[in-house]
C-alpha cells in the first residue's frame, strides 16, 4: 500500500511541475529592432466564432499583408475579458502581444462591483480604436411598436415591462437602464447568458424586447421575424443605414461600444506608431470595409491620441452610471 | 418530392471533387481530434477557419462541419478502450463501454458505437431535411419555465445512473449542483465562490473537470497496478464485429437514441452532453435486466452513442432556420458563413440552396466516409489495449493536459483538472460515482438560470411552472421518474428494518 500511495504522489508532482513549465512558457524572451521580425499574436478575450474573434481573424490578415509577418489569434476567453487583458498586461512590452478588447477587457477598473482582475486599464496602452460593434434594439417583427419613442411610451403606461440584456456590466444593460432612468419607465431587467438564449426568447415571445448585435439578428430582419427600433451607434451602420440610431430617436447616449487594439503600457513608442499607422492604412482599405459590411462590424478608425482622449471619457461615463445605479464597490 | 429533388441538387454540389476532399479531410481531422482525449472540434476548427476565408462558403463549411461530426464519432474510442471520455458526450459510454473492453468484448462496443452513429447521423439528416422549420418553431415554445421544468426532469434521471447506492448518487448530484454555482450570478453580474481567483470568475470548465474526475483519476488508479502483469486481451477478428444477438439488444436502444439526441439538440446549451445521459437513464429504464448495466451492457453504448450523433445533426437547425449559434461549434459555422456574406437564417435555403443542401449532402457522404475509415480503425484500436501502461499513461496523462489547456489557453485549468484528478480518485477509492456529479454539473446552471429567469418574468409567480402546459408536463413525467425510482429504494429499507427488529 505504501509503494502503491508513493507512486501516486509521484505523478502529482510530476504533473504538478508540468503545470508550472507550461505556465512559463508563455514568456519567452525576444529580441526586435528591426520590429516584426518574428509573428505577432493579438489576444481576444472571447471564444472563436462570434463576431468579436471574426473581426479581430479579420484584421490579423490584413494586417499579415502590411507586417509582412504572420499574426495570430490568440483565444483567452473568461472572466469578460479580462483573462485575454491580463495575458497582455504581464507580457513582455515589444509589440509581438498585442490585445484587441472592448472596454470590459481594457478598462477594467470600472466593473468593480463585478469582479476583481489584477490590472486596470493603466497597465495598457491604446494603439488605436478599430471597430464598432452595433447594439439594437429589436421586437418581434409584429409587435405594436415601430419606433423606439412609442416603445418609450408603451413603457411609461404599463410600467414593469421587461427587456432582455445579456449581463449588468455590459452595454446591452447600460443603454437600455439610461433610456429607462431618463425617461422615469421603471422597466425590469432580464439578464441572459448571450444572445443565442437571448434571441429565441425574443422570437418566441417570452420576453418583449431585446438587446442583441446587429451580427446575430440580421438573418432574422430579412426574414420579417425581427424588427430593429434603434442601433446604439453615433452615426448609422453602413450594412443596415435605415435603421435610426438611439440619438436620433432623442436619447443621449454619452457612451458607443468599440473594439481597440492595446499594447502593454511599456511598448516602445516607435512600435506603437507603426502598429497605428498600419492599421489607418487597414481601415482605408476599400476591400477590408466591405469584409467587416458583411459581417455588421462597422470600421470607425481613431488614432492612439484621440483613443485614447476617447477611453477617458468613456470611463467617466460609465463610472458616473454605475455608481448612480449603486453598482460599485 | 421536392426535397429529394434539392437533395440530389445537394449531392451534386457535394459530390463536387474540392467539396468531396474538403469534406474527407474535415471528417479525418475530426476523427483525430476525436479520439484524443480532451481534444475537441473547436480548435482544430478555428486553426482551419482562416483558411475558409480564401475559399468558397459551401466547400468551407463542408470541412468545418466534418471535424464537428466526424469529433463525434471517435469520442467514444477511448471511453470504451481506456474508460477516458474522448469528449464531454461520452462519458455515460465510459459507464458500459469500458466494462465490456474489460470482458474482451471492445471491437464490439467499439463497432456498436460506429454503426449506431452511423444510423442516428444519417436518420439526424432525415430530420433536418424534413422539419428545420417546424422544428425551430417548437424550440421557440420553450422559455425560461419550460426550460426550468425540463432541466428538473433531467436532474431526475440521476438516480438511473447510479449502479451502486442511491444516496450516494444524490451526494454526488449535490455536489455537482454546487460546483455549478461557482462563477458569475447571472442577475447581479458578481462572481461567486471564486475566492479572488480570476480562473474560476466564469466558473469549473467542463472540460477540465471531465478529464481530471475520469482521465486524470483513471491514470492515478491504474498506478496502484503499475507492477501487476497486464494481462493481454484476446480478441479474434471474429470478435470485432457486434454480434446478432449484440444488434438484436441494440436496434431499439439506437431508434430510441436517435430520436432523444434529435429532440435535445435543437434546444441550446449542451444537447449532446444532455441526450446522451437520457438516453442511458432510457435504456436502463427500460432495460428487461437493468442489473446489467454498469457491467457492460451494450445497450448503454449503443444508445447515448447514437444520441450524441443525432444531437449533432440537429444542432444545425437553430443555425440553419434562425441564424442562432447554439454553441462556440455553431458560432465557428456561423462566423464561416457570415464572412462570405451569407447569412444563415429564415431566407438561407431559398437564397443560398447550395449551402443548405450542398452541406446536408455532405453530411450524408462525411457518414459514409467515417463508417468506413473507424471500422478497419477498430483493429488499431483494440491493439491499443496490448501497450503497456508505462507507455500508454503517460501518453493519456499528456494528452489530457493538451485538451484541457487547449479550451480556452489558460494554465488554471490544468490546476482545475488536477485538482479533480485527485477528488476522482478520492471518490472511487470510497466508491463513489462520478457521472451523476457530471449531470448535475452541466444541468446546474440552465436549471438556476431558467429559475430565475422565469421568476423574473412572471413577477415572482411561483406557479407559472403548473400553468404552462409544456412546462406541467415536464414536472409531473419528472415527479413520476423520481417516484418510481424511490419507491423501491425505500422498500428494500423498510424490509432491511424488518429483518432487524426480527
Amino acid at each position: 500500500m505504501k509503494t502503491k500511495m508513493g507512486k501516486v504522489f509521484v505523478a502529482c508532482v510530476l504533473s504538478i511541475g508540468f503545470c508550472l513549465i507550461v505556465s512559463r512558457w508563455s514568456t519567452l524572451p525576444a529580441a526586435g529592432s528591426d520590429y516584426p521580425n518574428k509573428p505577432v499574436s493579438i489576444v481576444i478575450g472571447v471564444p472563436p466564432g462570434g463576431s468579436t474573434d471574426m473581426a479581430a481573424r479579420v484584421l490579423a490578415q490584413f494586417m499579415e499583408k502590411q507586417l509582412k509577418q504572420p499574426v495570430v489569434i490568440v483565444n483567452k476567453p473568461g472572466a469578460a475579458g479580462t483573462i485575454g487583458g491580463y495575458a497582455v498586461v504581464s507580457a513582455k512590452p515589444d509589440g509581438y502581444t498585442l490585445g484587441y478588447f472592448p472596454g470590459s477587457g481594457s478598462i477594467p477598473e470600472i466593473y468593480s462591483y463585478f469582479y476583481a482582475a489584477p490590472y486596470s486599464s493603466n497597465d495598457l496602452r491604446p494603439v488605436c480604436r478599430v471597430h464598432v460593434p452595433v447594439i439594437t434594439i429589436a421586437v418581434k417583427a409584429d409587435a405594436p411598436w415601430n419606433n423606439l419613442k412609442e416603445l418609450v411610451e408603451y413603457a411609461r403606461k404599463n410600467p414593469g415591462m421587461k427587456f432582455g440584456h445579456i449581463g449588468k456590466s455590459t452595454l446591452q444593460y447600460v443603454v437600455m437602464a439610461t433610456i429607462s432612468r431618463a425617461e422615469n419607465l421603471r422597466m425590469i431587467d432580464v439578464p441572459f447568458d448571450g444572445d443565442s438564449t437571448m434571441v429565441p426568447a425574443l422570437l418566441g415571445g417570452h420576453i418583449p424586447v431585446g438587446t442583441p448585435v446587429l451580427y446575430v439578428i440580421k438573418s432574422l430582419l430579412d426574414g420579417k421575424k425581427l424588427k430593429v427600433l434603434a442601433v446604439c451607434l453615433q452615426k448609422r451602420a453602413p450594412s443596415a443605414p435605415d435603421i435610426p440610431t438611439v440619438a436620433e430617436a432623442g436619447y443621449k447616449l454619452a457612451y458607443v461600444p468599440f473594439f481597440g487594439l492595446y499594447a502593454p503600457r511599456k511598448t516602445p513608442d516607435e512600435i506603437v506608431k507603426k502598429l497605428d499607422d498600419v492599421v489607418r492604412k487597414i481601415a482605408e482599405d476599400r476591400e477590408f470595409q466591405d469584409k467587416n459590411k458583411a459581417m455588421d462590424m462597422p470600421v470607425e478608425y481613431e488614432d492612439a491620441a484621440s483613443f485614447e482622449k476617447y477611453l477617458v471619457h468613456y470611463k467617466e461615463n460609465i463610472q458616473s452610471f454605475f455608481r448612480n445605479e449603486g453598482l460599485v464597490k | 418530392m421536392n426535397v429529394f429533388h434539392d437533395l440530389f441538387y445537394g449531392f451534386g454540389v457535394a459530390l463536387q471533387p474540392w467539396n468531396l476532399l474538403s469534406c474527407f479531410f474535415g471528417v479525418f481531422i475530426g476523427t483525430l481530434v476525436g479520439v484524443l482525449p480532451g481534444i475537441g472540434p473547436v480548435g482544430a476548427m478555428s486553426i482551419l477557419l482562416p483558411i475558409t476565408f480564401g475559399i468558397s462558403p459551401v466547400t468551407g463549411i463542408i470541412m468545418l462541419a466534418g471535424i464537428y461530426y466526424g469529433a463525434m464519432y471517435g469520442g467514444s474510442t477511448t471511453s470504451i478502450l481506456v474508460n477516458i471520455p474522448g469528449e464531454a458526450a461520452s462519458v455515460v459510454t465510459c459507464l458500459d463501454g469500458h466494462q465490456m473492453a474489460l470482458k474482451g468484448r471492445a471491437g464490439p462496443a467499439l463497432g456498436i458505437a460506429a454503426f449506431g452513429s452511423f444510423i442516428a447521423g444519417t436518420l439526424g439528416l432525415f430530420g433536418l431535411m424534413f422539419m428545420t422549420n417546424a422544428l425551430a418553431g417548437v424550440a421557440l415554445m420553450f422559455g425560461p419555465s419550460e426550460y426550468f421544468s425540463l432541466m428538473c426532469l433531467g436532474l431526475s434521471l440521476v438516480t438511473y445512473l447510479t449502479q451502486g447506492s442511491v444516496l450516494r448518487g444524490l451526494v454526488m448530484a449535490g455536489l455537482g449542483l454546487f460546483l455549478s454555482l461557482i462563477g458569475q450570478d447571472i442577475i447581479t453580474g458578481q462572481a461567486r465562490f471564486s475566492f479572488g481567483l480570476m480562473g474560476l470568475i466564469d466558473g469549473v470548465g467542463l472540460v477540465p473537470l471531465v478529464m481530471g474526475l475520469f482521465g486524470v483519476s483513471e491514470v492515478l488508479l491504474n498506478l496502484e497496478k503499475l507492477g501487476e502483469e497486464r494481462k493481454v486481451l484476446k480478441t479474434r477478428f471474429r470478435e470485432l464485429f457486434p454480434t446478432k444477438q449484440d444488434w438484436r439488444k441494440s436496434a431499439k436502444p439506437i431508434g430510441r437514441g436517435t430520436l432523444i439526441g434529435f429532440l435535445l439538440g435543437i434546444l441550446p446549451g449542451g444537447g449532446a452532453v444532455i441526450s446522451s445521459f437520457v438516453s442511458y437513464a432510457t435504456e436502463k429504464r427500460f432495460a428487461k435486466h437493468p442489473e446489467e448495466f454498469g457491467k457492460g451492457a451494450i445497450e448503454g453504448v449503443a444508445g447515448p452513442e447514437s444520441a450524441n450523433n443525432a444531437a449533432s445533426s440537429s444542432g444545425f437547425i437553430p443555425l440553419f432556420s434562425l441564424g442562432i449559434p447554439a454553441n462556440v461549434i455553431m458560432a465557428l459555422l456561423l462566423g464561416a458563413l457570415m464572412i462570405h456574406g451569407v447569412k444563415p437564417g429564415p431566407l438561407l435555403v431559398t437564397e443560398h440552396p447550395e449551402i443548405f443542401w450542398g452541406t446536408v449532402a455532405s453530411m450524408y457522404v462525411g457518414n459514409a466516409m467515417l463508417l468506413v475509415l473507424n471500422l478497419p480503425l477498430i483493429s488499431v484500436w483494440v491493439q491499443i489495449l496490448k501497450v503497456p501502461y508505462r507507455t500508454l499513461f503517460p501518453l493519456i496523462l499528456l494528452f489530457c493536459f493538451i485538451g484541457a489547456y487547449s479550451i480556452s489557453a489558460n494554465v488554471f485549468d490544468l490546476y482545475v483538472m488536477f485538482v479533480f484528478g485527485i477528488l476522482g480518485y478520492a471518490l472511487r477509492k470510497l466508491s463513489y460515482e462520478p457521472a451523476p456529479m457530471v449531470l448535475a454539473f452541466v444541468l446546474g446552471p440552465l436549471l438556476e438560470k431558467n429559475l430565475r429567469q422565469a421568476l423574473i418574468l412572471s413577477d415572482g409567480n411561483i406557479s407559472v411552472f403548473l400553468t404552462r402546459p409544456l412546462s406541467a408536463i415536464s414536472l409531473i413525467i419528472a415527479a413520476g421518474l423520481l417516484l418510481s425510482a424511490i419507491l423501491p429504494f425505500v422498500q428494500k429499507r423498510r424490509s432491511e428494518v424488518i429483518v432487524e427488529e426480527d
